[in-house]
C-alpha cells in the first residue's frame, strides 16, 4: 500500500515538471517574442577603380559620395556608378558637394562639382579643408599660424592668428575648436569671435595633440600635455568653461593623435598605445578598443553604437569592429592598398585593395 | 677612414650637395661659443632668402627661410614637443609646414622648423641637445608643404609673452654669430613713395608739387636676398618717416603679437592690412599736406644693419 502511494506521487512529480514546460514550449512557438536585434551588413555594390577607364556620366544628378583613397579622390552615386576619379594634385579638400584639388603653392583654389565641372575658383594661397558636413570651408596659413573660413562663393567670412603653430582642429556644427603648439585650446564661433581660452594645466610641457567638439557644442576635448599626457573635458554652461573630466593618460605622444567624441557626446575617442582609448564622459571610466599598428579610418554608426576602425601595420589593414563599449565584434584583414571608411545614412562606404564598396546596415 | 663625423657620415650620402666640413665645424664650434640668451643657427650656411614679417600674400610671415638642402640641427638643448611627417600618419587639417619639428627650450621659447626632408627626420630621442661634433641632424631642410624651392622656414615663439620674435634683430639679434653687414641683402631699397587720397595713388617725386590736403603715404621698401637663383623681395627691419626733420612714423620687426585675433607688429600695433597695401607697398599712416614745402624722409635699415634713405621735397600748393 505505502510503495503504491509512492508509485503514485511519483508520477504526479513528473506531470507536474513537464505540464508547464510544455506550456511553455507552445506559447514560445504560438507567440514568438523577440529576445534583441541583430544586425545584419549587406553589400550592396562593389567598384573596381583599377578597371574603371571612364567614369559613368549620367545626365540625371544623382546623389554622389565623396572619398579619397590614397591618391585618388572621387565621386560615387548611391547606386554603385562611378561619377568621377582624379588624381590628388598635392592635396583636396573634399565633400559630397564638390572638391578642390590643389597644388603645393596654391595661388587660387577651383572648387568643382561631383561630375569634375568648375564650379568657381578664388584666390586664397592657404590650404584648403571642409568641415564634416561639407558645408563649410576653411583655408589653413600654410605656416600654420591661422585660419580663415571662406564661403563657397570664395568670399572671407573672418579669419583668426595665433601666435603659435596650431596642432590641431575640428569643426562641428556651428564651433571650431583649434589646438596649439604652446597648450592653448581655442573654440570659436561661427562668426570667427572667440569664445572661450584655455590651456589645459597639470603637465610639464603644455602642448595640444588633439581636440574635438561635441556635436551639441556644449563640450570639448582635448589630449594635452607631455608628462604626463592628458585626455581633458570641459563642459560649456554659458560663458563658463568648466573642467568635466581630466584623466591621465599612458601614452607621451609629441604627433597628432586621432581624438573625437561620439555622436551623443557621451563617449571621447582617442589613440592610445595599443589602441583607441574610449572615456565614458558621466562616469569617467576607460576602455580600450584594441588595434595594430596605427589608425587610418575611424567611423561610428551612431544610432547602432558600433564603431569601426582600420588600423595599418606592416603594409597591412585590418578592418575591427566593435560595440563601442569594448567588444569586438568582427576582424577582417583587408586587400593591400590605401583605404578608407565613412558613413553612409544607410551603413558605410569601404574602399581597400583598390575597391570600393557599399555596404548596408541593418537591424532585424 | 676615421672620420669626426662618423653620424654624419651616413647623412652625407643622403646630401644632393655636401655641406663642406669646415663650414659644419665652425657652425659647431659656434653652439659653443653661444652666449646663454641666444641660439645659434639652426643650418650650417643661413642663406637667408625670406625675412622675419614678409608679406604672405595675406599674413605675415612670422618667421624666416633659410635656402638650399642642408643639415638642420636645434638652435638651442630643448625637447621635442610636437612632430608631423608629410603624408603620414593622423592630421585634422592640412599642414603647410609640410614635416616639421617643434623644439621647447628654456625660458618659455619654442623652435619650429618647418619644410624638413620627411625621410631624413631623426626625432626618436625627444630631447635635444645644443649641437656637438658628431651630433646627427634633427633632419634635413626640405620642400615638404608649401615650400619655393629647397629651405628651412625657421621661427621662434616667446610663450610667456605670446608672440613671434625676429631670430635677426638687427640691435639685439637672436641668433648667434649675427649676420654680417651687407652680406645677407641688397639694399634695403627705398623704392617709389606714393599719395593715395580717395582711392587714387599719386606717386610723389623729389620737386614735385601736390595739392594741399590730407592723404595716406604709401611707400616701396624692401631689400633684395641675394641667395637665390633669382633676386626675391624681403622685408626690411625697420621704417622711419620724418616730415620737416619731424619723426612722423617707425616701425620695427620685432616681434609679433596676437591681438584681437590678429598678429600685429608689436611696436605698432599694425596688422597685416593696416601695414601692406599691396604686395610690397607699405602704409606709412596720413599725413597733412600744407602749403608750403615740405621735406619727406623715409629711411630703411634691412636686418643686417645696412640702411638707405629718400629724402623728397615736395611744393605744396591749394587746389
Amino acid at each position: 500500500m505505502s510503495a503504491r502511494r509512492a508509485t503514485l506521487k511519483r508520477r504526479k512529480a513528473k506531470g507536474g515538471v513537464l505540464v508547464p514546460v510544455a506550456l511553455v514550449v507552445l506559447i514560445v512557438i504560438l507567440f514568438p517574442v523577440s529576445l534583441g536585434r541583430e544586425l545584419t551588413a549587406r553589400p550592396v555594390w562593389a567598384i573596381d577603380l583599377r578597371e574603371v577607364q571612364v567614369p559613368y556620366l549620367d545626365p540625371e544628378p544623382l546623389e554622389t559620395v565623396g572619398f579619397r583613397l590614397g591618391d585618388r579622390i572621387g565621386y560615387a552615386a548611391l547606386d554603385g556608378q562611378l561619377k568621377l576619379l582624379q588624381r590628388v594634385i598635392y592635396g583636396a579638400a573634399l565633400s559630397d558637394g564638390g572638391f578642390i584639388n590643389f597644388s603645393r603653392i596654391p595661388g587660387s583654389l577651383v572648387l568643382q562639382n561631383p561630375d569634375g565641372e568648375l564650379v568657381r575658383s578664388f584666390s586664397q594661397c592657404g590650404y584648403p579643408a571642409f568641415d564634416e558636413s561639407g558645408d563649410r570651408l576653411f583655408v589653413f596659413y600654410t605656416d600654420a599660424t591661422g585660419l580663415k573660413e571662406i564661403t563657397l562663393e570664395g568670399q572671407e567670412l573672418w579669419r583668426i592668428e595665433f601666435p603659435s603653430v596650431i596642432t590641431s582642429f575640428h569643426s562641428n556644427g556651428s564651433r571650431r575648436l583649434i589646438g596649439l603648439a604652446n597648450g592653448g585650446l581655442a573654440l570659436i564661433d561661427s562668426s570667427g569671435a572667440v569664445l572661450h581660452r584655455t590651456t589645459p594645466d597639470g603637465s610639464r610641457v603644455p602642448v595640444i595633440l588633439g581636440c574635438s567638439v561635441g556635436s551639441s557644442g556644449g563640450r570639448i576635448a582635448a589630449v594635452s600635455g607631455i608628462g604626463p599626457q592628458k585626455a581633458v573635458i570641459f563642459r560649456i554652461r554659458g560663458d563658463e568653461l568648466k573642467e568635466e573630466r581630466s584623466i591621465e593618460l599612458a601614452s607621451s605622444y609629441r604627433r597628432e593623435v586621432f581624438g573625437r567624441f561620439s555622436h551623443d557626446e557621451q563617449l571621447l575617442y582617442f589613440e592610445q598605445p595599443g589602441g583607441i582609448g574610449v572615456l565614458d564622459v558621466p562616469s569617467g571610466g576607460i576602455d580600450l578598443l584594441p588595434m595594430e599598428g596605427t589608425l587610418t579610418g575611424f567611423c561610428e554608426l551612431g544610432d547602432r553604437r558600433i564603431v569601426l576602425l582600420i588600423s595599418e601595420q606592416k603594409g597591412r589593414s585590418v578592418l575591427r569592429g566593435y560595440c563601442r563599449i569594448g567588444h569586438l565584434l568582427f576582424e577582417e584583414t583587408l586587400a593591400e592598398g590605401p583605404s578608407v571608411i565613412r558613413t553612409l545614412e544607410s551603413g558605410i562606404l569601404l574602399g581597400a585593395g583598390g575597391r570600393l564598396m557599399r555596404i548596408d546596415v541593418a537591424e532585424g | 677612414m676615421r672620420t669626426p663625423f662618423r653620424c654624419l657620415s651616413s647623412w652625407r650620402r643622403l646630401a644632393l650637395r655636401p655641406v663642406p666640413r669646415r663650414l659644419l665645424v665652425a657652425f659647431l664650434a659656434s653652439a659653443v661659443l653661444l652666449p646663454a640668451a641666444s641660439f645659434n643657427w639652426p643650418v650650417p650656411q643661413p642663406r637667408l632668402v625670406s625675412t622675419f614679417a614678409d608679406n604672405s600674400i595675406d599674413h605675415f610671415q612670422p618667421g624666416i627661410e633659410l635656402g638650399g638642402r642642408q643639415p638642420v640641427y636645434p638652435a638651442a638643448e630643448g625637447e621635442i614637443v610636437f612632430t608631423c611627417r608629410e603624408g603620414e600618419g593622423y592630421s585634422s587639417f592640412p599642414r603647410g609646414i609640410g614635416s616639421a619639428v617643434v623644439l621647447q627650450h628654456e625660458g618659455g621659447i619654442q623652435s619650429v622648423y618647418a619644410h624638413l626632408e620627411t625621410e631624413s627626420m631623426r626625432v626618436d630621442d625627444p630631447l635635444v641637445r645644443t649641437p656637438a661634433e658628431g651630433d646627427p641632424p634633427l633632419a634635413f631642410s626640405g620642400d615638404t608643404g608649401a615650400a619655393v624651392g629647397q629651405g628651412l622656414l625657421f621661427m621662434l615663439i616667446d610663450l610667456e609673452e605670446g608672440e613671434f620674435l625676429n631670430p635677426i634683430k638687427h640691435d639685439k639679434p637672436l641668433l648667434y654669430p649675427p649676420l654680417e653687414s651687407g652680406k645677407s641683402n641688397r639694399g634695403p631699397v627705398v623704392g617709389r613713395l606714393f599719395l593715395k587720397r580717395g582711392g587714387i595713388l599719386e606717386e610723389l617725386t623729389d620737386g614735385s608739387r601736390a595739392a594741399a590736403g590730407e592723404g595716406e603715404l604709401l611707400a616701396e621698401i624692401y631689400a633684395l636676398s641675394t641667395f637665390s637663383a633669382f633676386l626675391r623681395k624681403t622685408a626690411p627691419y625697420r621704417i622711419y618717416l620724418a616730415k620737416n626733420g619731424q619723426a612722423a612714423a617707425s616701425i620695427a620687426f620685432e616681434s609679433l603679437r596676437e591681438q584681437d585675433g590678429r598678429l600685429v607688429v608689436a611696436d605698432s600695433s599694425l596688422g597685416f592690412a593696416d601695414l601692406f597695401e599691396d604686395a610690397w607697398l607699405y602704409r606709412l599712416g596720413s599725413i597733412a599736406l600744407v602749403e608750403g614745402k615740405i621735406e619727406l624722409q623715409i629711411k630703411a635699415e634691412s636686418h643686417d644693419g645696412s640702411e638707405s634713405e629718400r629724402i623728397i621735397d615736395l611744393t605744396v600748393a591749394s587746389e
